[in-house]
């Protein structure tokens, strides 16, 4: 079984190395690509030489366009698991057996490594942004009917049918939340596992909610055009 | 029927317009569906300004008070409509600059690997 370790990374020499390191430490076998979200910085350098592949993105995409690049990489290469692990030290790649196991053993589409499940997230995250994550995560939770405790995370990981769907079709702008609802009204399967998340340890969080005053407002309008999509295409499956 | 002062000035605010489309088709800086658009909306100001009967008969429609009231209502309603023409493009664009940027992006990398390959080989 093939996995790839998808690693977005902008602005982010100073972890990027440690990142690589401790994944390449795993007991498990994984090949690693580093997205390098045209960064300004010594990240395409730092990954390169580390020899792991690095895809360059001549414009700045975001974390969404960065992951699935990394997605479309995977598909193209056939590999059966993505895992997208955060360039910033955020995720334990120690921790990517726990993700990989659902896919492996039940054949789960998608796994999210989540900082809530169990009361041992040592996360220091502003109060604020604490609050937005758990109304997100209660608002993705009744809409999909399953409980998510944490949509913000973004230590995941995929099965091979999923990233053909999400090499295809990907939410770009807020993947968060619209991803695991667009999953979910496509069919595909997910669960959560426990996973200490740290705080972050360089470079600059993509989706600092304190940053966005519209984020939320952006979040909700893209959780409302899938349900829209979702109800257009029941009614043109109904005969 | 009788020209004004406003008439003429409106003529000539038409034929420029006219002739900045005309340039623009002989550069190829916009394409042919939006030409057309622009040079429906200077006839159309052209027959309001020639016609002052059919004037009067679209603001009865609308039941405006005065003439420019009823041009304004048009005018408001037809931007509006076409930034939201505009807004749908521009998603269309961003989304295949995307995958462009995305796609280039891997392309490169596969080519460089290869190249590497044959030079090792060597």
């Amino acid at each position: 079984m093939r996995i790839l370790v998808i690693i977005p990374a902008y602005n982010e020499e100073e972890k990027l190395t440690d990142v690589i390191r401790e994944v390449r430490e795993c007991p498990v076998e994984m090949d690693i690509v580093v997205i390098n979200d045209c960064s300004s910085d010594g990240t395409q350098l730092a990954a390169e030489k580390e020899g792991v592949p690095v895809i360059t993105l001549s414009v700045n995409l975001g974390i969404g366009g960065a992951v699935q690049t990394g997605f479309k990489y995977a598909s193209l290469h056939g590999y059966d698991i993505a895992v997208q692990v955060d360039a910033d030290g955020q995720h334990n790649p120690n921790q990517i057996d726990r993700l990989i196991k659902p896919i492996v053993e039940d054949h789960v589409d998608m796994v999210i490594g989540s900082r809530f499940l169990e009361k041992e997230n040592n996360s220091t995250s502003h109060i604020m942004r604490l609050i937005g994550m758990r109304l997100f995560s209660k608002i993705t939770s009744r809409v999909v009917g399953l409980t998510i405790t944490d949509t913000t995370s973004g230590f995941r990981a995929v099965g091979k049918e999923l990233i053909g769907y999400f090499s295809k079709n990907y939410p770009v702008d807020f993947p968060d939340s619209e991803a695991i609802i667009m999953i979910h009204k496509a069919g595909f399967t997910i669960v959560e596992v426990p996973v200490e998340i740290n705080d972050r340890q360089g470079g600059k969080s993509s989706t600092d909610l304190g940053k966005s005053f519209f984020y939320p407002l952006k979040v909700g309008v893209s959780i409302l055009s899938i349900l829209l999509r979702s109800i257009k295409k029941i009614r043109k499956e109904k005969p | 029927m009788t020209f004004g002062i406003i008439q003429i000035k409106v003529f000539f605010l038409c034929l420029l317009f006219v002739s900045v489309m005309l340039y623009l088709i002989r550069e190829k800086e916009m394409k042919e569906g939006y030409i057309i658009f622009w040079l429906l909306v200077s006839l159309t100001i052209l027959v309001l300004m020639v016609s002052g009967r059919f004037l009067y008969f679209i603001v009865s429609l609308v039941g405006a008070q005065t003439p420019s009231s009823a041009i304004f209502f048009f005018a408001l309603i037809i931007l509006l409509f076409l930034n939201i023409h505009y807004s749908i493009k521009i998603t269309k664009l961003e989304k295949t600059c995307t995958h462009l940027i995305q796609n280039i992006a891997i392309m490169e990398k596969i080519l460089v690997s290869r190249m590497t390959e044959k030079e090792e080989r060597k």
